[in-house]
């Protein structure tokens, strides 16, 4: 690889890699906190970009639009926790339920702006995005990248705060041990609702980012967001570490850019596109055992101590 | 203060009308401010139930719950947990293990106070909880920002024992909280518990299936036999109460039931 496509590269997974950190962030929140493998994300990306695009091409400000794609998220999630506290729907099959649904709901979304029954696809055509609000570079991807991560560092702050008032201290000892939370007067099923409904707009908000920054919401755009999402977190914690709740949430934001590294990497070496998902599946797998080799490798370096000794 | 009025309970597990299991069958118990009760009993006597009954984790079939005169039966679980100091009997319960020491008993202080979008770290907690974790003398007192989870088992009971009366409950419950661990540690934490029960004048409920223990701590001992009360002795009479004595009742008990032949 020559120089200028190492740093195209970088490019890429800065550009894709930032508005999926929002993603990640969002199933950090669900799967991390909550315990909850919500598949529910991968309608609610995609509600999020459906919802932003939409608005953007009926002319409400991009800026608004994003707003209204957090909103969406956060009403989906509810959705779910509502599916699986007050209904005692598993978690797995509460999830499934709101991605099937929505899959429906977001060809509906996108059909509103062109004045048909349904649409798979939207175009931000010749409308401004949330991108197009600052212009300090030439280059318009780094405009893209600048706008990304004040974002992403805003919405950094704004977890980390929120994980530790009274309200977010509570959502993680739900997800930590709900026998606890309960002997100790915690509503766990409010906090299961308000943790799943705040990971849903997060998500929500990454998928409207990542519409604006491809200048189009596709039917399709969620699929693989949980492995996605989920990869990113592992990689993150095995990578940055997750000493402390700053250290940790800072990791799962980095874990998506250093996945999306990984992904353009490989297509720049020629792996098809054809098979992206595969490799998705294939980099889960092996970024899932990496506890398990670690542990593996500790065993038989201790093993060889010990006949040393 | 507690009053506990013909609860009756039943399980069906599998639907089936021959697998209904009675859990507890029309029990009654006054238990009056300041009484520090053990209940005893084998394995399906009911006091697990019994327990669950008062902490809103069952619901009764039939009965009431009355606490301070106000009925408490239909209160959800956490809607409970302000009145009650709760400690289980897995050390793992308790408490949350990803969770610092200090998160843990910030959580705690809340139990009975609405909670908000505030800061959930209070300054001048920090020292409070030094102090507190001090008198337990296991030195936790410079550990608060460890998590829970690298604790030891009689470590972590004392902690959700720390935890359960910090802000003084009406009633201290405790589920055999000494049953997983082992003798030494065991003994440590009944009397920590004995300490903190008297420390801070707490009426108390805990349930044990050792009976020595049963004997020696607390001042009212309650035995259950297949959802019955069998056994209620106070003061003076549960003092002179020996292990061979409840055995005895126990045998007597078994004895009395015939066992359907197949």
């Amino acid at each position: 690889m020559d120089l200028q496509a190492i740093i195209y590269v970088l490019i890429d997974s800065l550009a894709i890699g930032l508005p999926y950190s929002l993603l990640a962030l969002g199933i950090f929140i669900s799967y991390r906190t909550l315990d909850f493998a919500d598949l529910s994300a991968e309608g609610s990306f995609t509600l999020g970009g459906a919802v932003a695009i939409s608005a953007i091409v009926m002319g409400v400000n991009p800026l608004i639009a994003t707003i209204l794609s957090f909103v969406s998220g956060f009403l989906a999630g509810m959705f779910t926790g509502i599916l699986h506290t007050k209904l005692k729907i598993p978690k797995l099959l509460s999830g499934i339920i709101t991605m099937t649904g929505l899959y429906s709901i977001n060809m509906v979304i996108m059909g509103i702006a062109k004045n048909s029954p349904y649409s798979n696809v939207i175009y931000v055509e010749d409308n401004k995005t949330l991108f197009d609000f600052l212009n300090i570079f030439e280059k318009n991807y780094f405009n893209t990248i600048l706008i990304s991560l004040i974002i992403v560092i805003a919405v950094l702050i704004i977890i980390y705060w929120f994980f530790g008032t009274e309200i977010g201290m509570s959502i993680r000892a739900t997800g930590m041990n709900g026998n606890m939370a309960r002997a100790q007067g915690i509503n766990t099923t409010t906090m299961i609702i308000s943790g799943l409904a705040i990971s849903n707009a997060l998500i929500a908000t990454g998928g409207a980012l990542f519409s604006q920054a491809e200048l189009k919401a596709d039917i399709n755009m969620g699929i693989g967001a949980l492995v996605i999402g989920l990869s990113s977190i592992i990689i993150g914690e095995s990578v940055f570490g997750k000493r402390t709740f700053k250290n940790w949430i800072i990791s799962v934001a980095l874990g998506s850019i250093a996945y999306y590294l990984i992904i353009a990497i490989a297509i720049q070496l020629g792996f098809p596109h054809y098979l992206k998902k595969l490799l998705y599946a294939v980099l889960i797998t092996i970024v899932l055992a990496i506890p398990l080799i670690k542990k593996l490798k500790n065993k038989t370096k201790g093993e060889k101590e010990n006949v040393s000794n | 203060m507690l009053v506990i009025k013909n609860i009756y309970k039943e399980f069906n597990l599998t639907g089936n009308l021959e697998d209904k299991k009675i859990a507890l069958n029309n029990v009654s118990l006054k238990i009056k401010k300041g009484e520090f009760v053990t209940v005893i009993g084998g394995n399906g006597s009911g006091k697990s139930t019994l327990m669950n009954i008062i902490c809103g984790v069952h619901k009764p079939d039939k009965g009431k719950i009355i606490l301070d005169g106000d009925d408490i039966t239909n209160l959800k679980e956490h809607q409970r947990a302000k009145y009650f100091g709760r400690v289980f009997q897995d050390p793992k319960q308790g408490t949350a293990a990803d969770m610092s020491i200090l998160e843990n008993l910030e959580i705690a202080t809340r139990r009975n106070k609405k909670i908000t979008f505030r800061w959930g770290f209070i300054k001048n907690h920090q020292l409070l909880f030094k102090e507190q974790l001090k008198e337990l003398n296991l030195g936790l007192e410079n550990r608060l920002n460890q998590k829970v989870g690298v604790l030891s088992g009689g470590q972590r009971q004392a902690l959700t024992l720390l935890m359960a009366t910090i802000n003084k409950p009406k009633l201290l419950l405790l589920d055999e909280h000494t049953a997983a661990l082992d003798p030494k540690t065991s003994k440590i934490v009944l009397d920590l518990t004995q300490k903190i029960i008297n420390d801070n004048n707490l009426t108390t409920i805990m349930i044990t299936h050792n009976m020595r223990d049963a004997i020696k701590y607390g001042n009212r001992l309650v035995m259950l036999h297949n959802g019955e009360i069998l056994l209620d002795v106070s003061n003076q009479e549960k003092q002179q109460l020996k292990v061979e004595d409840l055995l005895n009742k126990f045998d007597q008990a078994n004895e009395s039931i015939t066992i359907p032949l197949i």
